[in-house]
């Protein structure tokens, strides 16, 4: 496995993390009981993916890591359905395939 | 729309623009590391992510400002432009590639982001139901 590969994986599971995180800070709003836990736990996760993403940075270029990112738009999408019970329209599923597209452009090509 | 949104808009693009930027060239000072702990204490040394850092928070207030004037929906394709910027100002002063394929990757992206912000959301519903 090559140094680019290992940082555009890196990436990627910042990408993962980040929208994890985001779907802890809607589970806050969502929950005034355990509100602090939820924002605690998601800020917890921001400063691990920002540790992870420092590291990435040193294997792959900004302006590929920057666009690899978007992955977490596609993590949120995916979780509030699953968790929040949100609905995901069809115009929000071609702006995932688009985003998965690109992604997957910018990472076989890094 | 009002000066002040355009004004605000502007600088979410540049915040989010420079905290990439600056973060890169922050990681391009550390030495290589031997573990992550050594990793973690030579970035607590470069002065540089302490900018990140202060760069993060103004973002963050400037981005709550935004969201009091306008719409996610409508705000959030614009302060993608940062991707466009993003990959202007890397190759021209950190010297990155730029092609064809990885301009097209980050069209698809862009792309992306507008049609998941075109979608409808029940924020409205949501307020109403608990009016």
């Amino acid at each position: 496995m090559t140094a680019t590969t290992i940082g555009v994986l890196l990436v990627i599971l910042c990408g993962i993390i980040e929208g994890v995180a985001q779907v802890f800070f809607k589970k806050s709003a969502l929950a005034p009981d355990a509100k602090q836990l939820w924002i605690g736990a998601g800020v917890a996760l921001f400063i691990l993916q920002a540790l992870i993403y420092t590291g990435a940075l040193q294997f792959v270029e900004v302006s590929t890591a920057f666009p690899i990112g978007s992955i977490a738009f596609v993590v949120v999408a995916i979780l509030s359905q699953r968790f929040l019970m949100e609905r995901v329209t069809g115009t929000r599923w071609i702006g995932i395939v688009l985003i998965i597209a690109g992604v997957t452009l910018l990472a076989a090509h890094a | 729309m009002p000066l002040g949104l355009v004004f605000r808009l502007a600088l979410a693009i540049f915040l989010d623009t420079a905290v990439h930027i600056v973060w890169k060239l922050a990681v391009l000072q550390l030495p290589n590391p031997s573990s992550v702990a050594a990793a973690v204490e030579a970035a607590s040394r470069e002065p540089l992510f302490l900018l990140v850092a202060a760069l993060f928070v103004w973002q963050l207030v400037n981005w709550l400002r935004v969201l009091e004037s306008c719409d996610l929906s409508y705000s959030q394709p614009i302060t993608a432009l940062s991707l466009i910027l993003v990959l202007v100002l890397s190759a021209l002063y950190l010297g990155e590639s730029v092609d064809a394929l990885k301009v097209l990757g980050i069209g698809f992206v862009f792309a992306g982001v507008w049609f998941i912000s075109r979608t409808d959301h029940d924020s409205s519903a949501r307020s109403a139901i608990r009016q």
